[in-house]
C-alpha cells in the first residue's frame, strides 16, 4: 500500500475529484431537467407530431449505452461538424442528453400522477390549458417528481465516472492518475477509496431521496384529498 | 448566351485549378493570429510529457518551440491522445502536430507529413519477472497479450513481427501501465524513448526486449491535408534544423546518444 | 456534415466481420451475466425478507454497496486490483463478473418488490388451506411473484445489455471495443458509432417485444392455477 504520508495527500486529490464529479453531474442534471421538462410536456402534448418526436428521442437515448453517446459526441461529432469538443464539453453534453431522456419520463409520470379530478375542476373553473398546467397541475407534479429526480441524479453521478475515459479528470480519473504515477506499487487502496467516495455520495443522495419521498407522500396525500373535495364541490349539481 | 456559359465555366475551371494562394494557407492564418496550435501527446517521456509543475517538456516540445520561434508566433499546445493527432488535423483544430508522428500511407489518406526530423523504433517492454520472455519469438504466441494505445503504428508492427500474439487496446497510458502491473497483459509496445525511460525508472521491475520490432521508422511533423504552402514552409524548417545543428542539440539534450544520420551536428566554427 | 467530411460506409466493409464478432461477445457477456444474476437475485430477495438477522444484514449490505458504486469502478477493481492478490482473472471474466455482481443487486430488489406486492392474505389463505410451507411457496406465492416482476426483469435484461458496453474499457472485445478499434484505424467514427447505436437500439427493441410476448404467455399459464 502507499505509505500513509503520501496517502493523505492523495486523499486530498481524490476529494478534489469528488467535487468535480458532483459539479459535472449536477450540471448534467440541471440541463437535462430543463430539456426533460420540455420533452415530458411534449409527450403529453395535444399535437401528435410533438408526442412522436419526444418519444423517438426518449426511446433512442434509453436504448443506447451511455458510453456510445459519449464517444459519439467526443469522437464523431468533431469530425463531422468541424467543431472542437473538449472532454468537459463532451461529458456534460452526453450527461445532459442522457439525463433528459430519463427526466422526461419523470415529468410525464409526474403530470399523470396529478389526479384527473384536478384537471376537470380547474377547467370547470374556467381556466385555460396553460393556466391549468402552470397553476394547478405542475406545482403538484413537481412535488411528486422530486424523489425520482434524486434517483436520476444518482444515476447521472454514476455515469459521470465514464467521463474519465475521454480524459476528463473527475473522481475516478483522479484515482487512475494517482495509480498511474505510482505504478509498481500496490495502489488498491486508492481504488477502494474511489469506490467508497462514490458510495458515500450516492448513498447519501438515496437517503435524502427516501426522506423527501416520505415527506411528499404526506403532503401529496393532503393535497390530493383537498383536490378531490374541491372537484366534488365544483362538479356537483349545486355548483360553487 | 452559350458563349457566356462557356466563359463562366472556363473561369470556374481556372479558379478551381489555381494552387492554394498564400492567403488561403494555414501559414497565413497562423501569422495573422500570432499563435500556432500544436497537437501533442503526453505520457511519452522523454519526447512529450508533463513535469511535476504540470508543464509540457520533452524533445518534441523543444522542436515545437523552435518552430514557433522561427515563425515568430506564440504556441497553443493541444493535448490529445495517439488517435487524436490525426483527428485534430483533420478537423483543423490543430495547425500541426509534433508528436512522434510516423508517416504511413494509411494516414496520408487523411493528413500530410513533412520529411522526417528524427526516427523512433518500436520495442516491447515486459516485467523483469517474466524469465520466459526474452526474444521476439517468445511473444509470438496467442496467450501473450500485448497492449498499445489505439491508432499507433505499433498495431501494424505487431501484426508483422508477432502475428500470433493477442493485441489488447486500452483507453490510455494509465490503463496500460496498470494492466502491465497487474499482469493482465504481458507486454506493452511503444517507442524506444518511452521504453528506455520507463525501464530506467522502474527500479528493475520492467525490462526492454532488445530485439526491436523492425527498423527505425521516420517521425515527421504532421499537418492538415492539401495545404502546399504550409507544407513547403514546414518542410524547409525541418531541413534547416536538420542541417544547422538545432535538431542535433535538442536530441543530445534528451537522449544523450547519436541521432539518426540525417540529423547533422552544428557546423564547426571556422 | 461539415466541409470535407463525406459519409462513407464502403470503407468499413472489410471490418464488418469484426463488428459482427463484437456483437456476439456483447451478447455472450450479457447472457452469462443474466443467467448468473437472476437466480442469485431471487436468493438475495429471500435473504432480505428472511427472519434471520444475519442473512437480512448481509443481503442489504450487498445491495446498498453495489448499487451505489459505478459499474466501471467495480470492473476496475476486478480487473486491476484482484490480480494483485493472486486471483487470476482475465478481461472477459472480469467483465462478466462485474455485470453479474451489479445485476444481482438490482434483481434482488426487483424480486423483493415482487414478494412485497403479494397481499399477506395470500399467505394466510394458503396456510389455512393446510398447505405446507414449501408447496405454498412453489404453487401459490412464486407464480404470482413471477407474474408481477416479469416486466421489470425485462428492463433489467436491457440494463445489462447496455452496461456490457463498459466492458470495452478493460479490453473485452465486445461491440463498443471493436467500434473504437476500427474507428482509430479508419477515423470513420460517425458511421461506426452510428452503426453501434443502431445495433443496441435494435437489440433493446427486440428484447422488449419478445419479453412482452413472453410475459403475456407466462401470465396466462401462471394465472391458470
Amino acid at each position: 500500500m502507499i505509505s500513509s504520508g503520501h496517502f493523505l495527500g492523495y486523499v486530498v486529490l481524490l476529494l478534489k475529484g469528488a467535487v468535480v464529479t458532483l459539479e459535472l453531474s449536477l450540471g448534467g442534471l440541471v440541463i437535462g431537467s430543463v430539456l426533460g421538462l420540455v420533452l415530458g410536456l411534449m409527450r403529453r402534448s395535444r399535437f401528435g407530431g410533438l408526442r412522436a418526436l419526444a418519444l423517438l428521442y426518449i426511446e433512442a437515448l434509453r436504448s443506447t449505452p451511455f458510453v456510445i453517446l459519449l464517444f459519439f459526441i467526443y469522437y464523431a461529432l468533431p469530425l463531422a461538424l468541424n467543431l472542437d469538443i473538449p472532454p468537459y464539453l463532451a461529458a456534460i453534453s452526453a450527461l445532459s442528453l442522457h439525463c433528459a431522456a430519463y427526466m422526461a419520463e419523470v415529468v410525464r409520470s409526474g403530470i399523470d400522477a396529478v389526479v384527473k379530478g384536478q384537471w376537470e375542476a380547474a377547467y370547470a373553473l374556467g381556466l385555460t390549458y396553460r393556466r391549468v398546467l402552470g397553476l394547478v397541475v405542475l406545482p403538484q407534479a413537481l412535488r411528486i417528481m422530486v424523489p425520482p429526480t434524486i434517483g436520476v441524479y444518482i444515476s447521472t453521478l454514476k455515469d459521470s465516472s465514464l467521463a474519465s475515459i475521454i480524459g476528463f479528470v473527475e473522481l475516478l480519473g483522479q484515482g487512475m492518475a494517482v495509480r498511474e504515477s505510482n505504478v509498481g506499487r500496490n495502489t488498491t487502496d486508492i481504488l477502494l477509496a474511489v469506490a467508497i467516495g462514490y458510495f458515500i455520495m450516492c448513498y447519501s443522495l438515496s437517503r435524502l431521496g427516501r426522506y423527501v419521498e416520505r415527506r411528499t407522500q404526506q403532503k401529496s396525500r393532503a393535497v390530493a384529498e383537498a383536490g378531490e373535495r374541491l372537484s366534488a364541490v365544483v362538479l356537483s349539481p349545486g355548483g360553487v | 448566351m452559350k458563349r457566356l456559359w462557356i466563359m463562366v465555366a472556363a473561369m470556374a475551371l481556372l479558379a478551381a485549378g489555381q494552387p492554394a494562394r498564400a492567403a488561403d494557407s494555414i501559414l497565413n492564418d497562423v501569422l495573422q493570429r500570432g499563435t500556432i496550435r500544436i497537437a501533442v501527446n503526453t505520457g511519452n517521456e522523454p519526447r512529450q510529457f508533463v513535469d511535476q509543475n504540470g508543464d509540457l517538456q520533452g524533445y518534441d516540445i523543444d522542436i515545437a518551440n523552435e518552430l514557433a520561434k522561427q515563425l515568430g508566433v506564440k504556441i497553443e499546445f493541444i493535448r490529445t491522445d495517439v488517435a487524436g493527432r490525426v483527428a485534430m488535423l483533420q478537423s483543423h483544430k490543430a495547425d500541426v502536430t509534433v508528436a512522434t508522428f510516423t508517416p504511413t500511407l494509411d494516414r496520408m489518406k487523411t493528413v500530410s507529413f513533412t520529411d522526417p526530423y528524427t526516427t523512433d523504433v518500436l520495442m516491447l517492454m515486459t516485467r523483469t519477472s517474466r524469465k520466459d520472455l526474452n526474444t521476439l519469438a517468445d511473444f509470438n504466441k496467442p496467450e501473450i497479450k500485448i497492449a498499445l494505445g489505439r491508432g499507433s503504428t505499433a498495431a501494424k508492427a505487431l501484426a508483422k513481427y508477432v502475428p500470433k500474439a493477442t493485441v489488447v487496446e486500452l483507453p490510455g497510458l494509465a490503463d496500460i501501465v496498470q494492466a502491465l502491473d497487474a499482469g493482465q497483459i504481458d507486454a506493452t509496445c511503444s517507442n524506444d524513448g518511452l521504453v528506455s525511460y520507463t525501464v530506467k525508472n522502474s527500479n528493475g521491475k520492467y525490462k526492454a526486449i532488445t530485439e526491436t520490432l523492425g527498423a527505425p521508422e521516420d517521425d515527421s511533423i504532421g499537418l492538415p491535408q492539401g495545404d502546399f504552402v504550409w507544407w513547403q514552409w514546414l518542410n524547409q524548417f525541418v531541413h534547416q534544423i536538420n542541417e544547422d545543428g538545432t535538431n542535433y542539440t535538442a536530441w543530445m539534450k534528451w537522449f544523450g546518444t547519436q541521432p539518426p544520420s540525417f540529423v547533422k551536428p552544428p557546423p564547426k566554427a571556422p | 456534415m461539415g466541409a470535407g467530411y463525406s459519409f462513407n460506409l464502403r470503407v468499413l466493409l472489410p471490418y464488418f466481420s469484426d463488428l459482427g464478432w463484437g456483437a456476439v461477445v456483447t451478447l455472450e457477456l450479457s447472457v452469462l451475466a443474466i443467467l448468473i444474476s437472476f437466480p442469485l437475485g431471487l436468493i438475495g430477495a429471500l435473504m432480505r425478507l428472511s427472519g434471520n438477522k444475519v442473512s437480512r444484514g448481509l443481503a442489504t449490505t450487498y445491495v446498498e454497496a453495489v448499487r451505489n458504486i459505478p459499474i466501471l469502478v467495480l470492473l476496475y477493481i476486478l480487473f486491476y486490483a484482484l490480480p494483485a492478490y493472486g486471483v487470476p482473472i482475465g478481461a472477459f471474466t472480469a467483465g462478466m463478473l462485474g455485470l453479474a455482481i451489479n445485476s444481482t443487486a438490482y434483481t434482488t430488489e426487483i424480486f423483493r418488490g415482487g414478494f412485497a406486492a403479494i397481499p399477506a392474505a395470500q399467505y394466510e389463505a394458503a396456510r389455512a388451506l393446510g398447505l405446507r410451507p414449501i408447496p405454498i411457496f412453489l404453487q401459490v406465492i412464486f407464480p404470482q411473484v413471477f407474474r408481477v416482476v416479469l416486466p421489470t426483469l425485462g428492463n433489467q435484461i436491457v440494463s445489462v445489455v447496455l452496461a456490457s458496453a463498459q466492458a470495452s474499457i478493460i479490453g473485452v472485445g465486445e461491440l463498443t471495443y471493436e467500434t473504437q478499434s476500427i474507428g482509430s484505424k479508419t477515423f470513420r467514427y460517425f458511421e461506426l458509432f452510428g452503426l453501434a447505436a443502431l445495433f443496441y437500439i435494435a437489440c433493446v427493441q427486440l428484447i422488449a417485444v419478445f419479453w412482452r410476448l413472453f410475459t403475456r404467455g407466462a401470465a396466462r399459464t401462471l394465472s391458470a392455477r
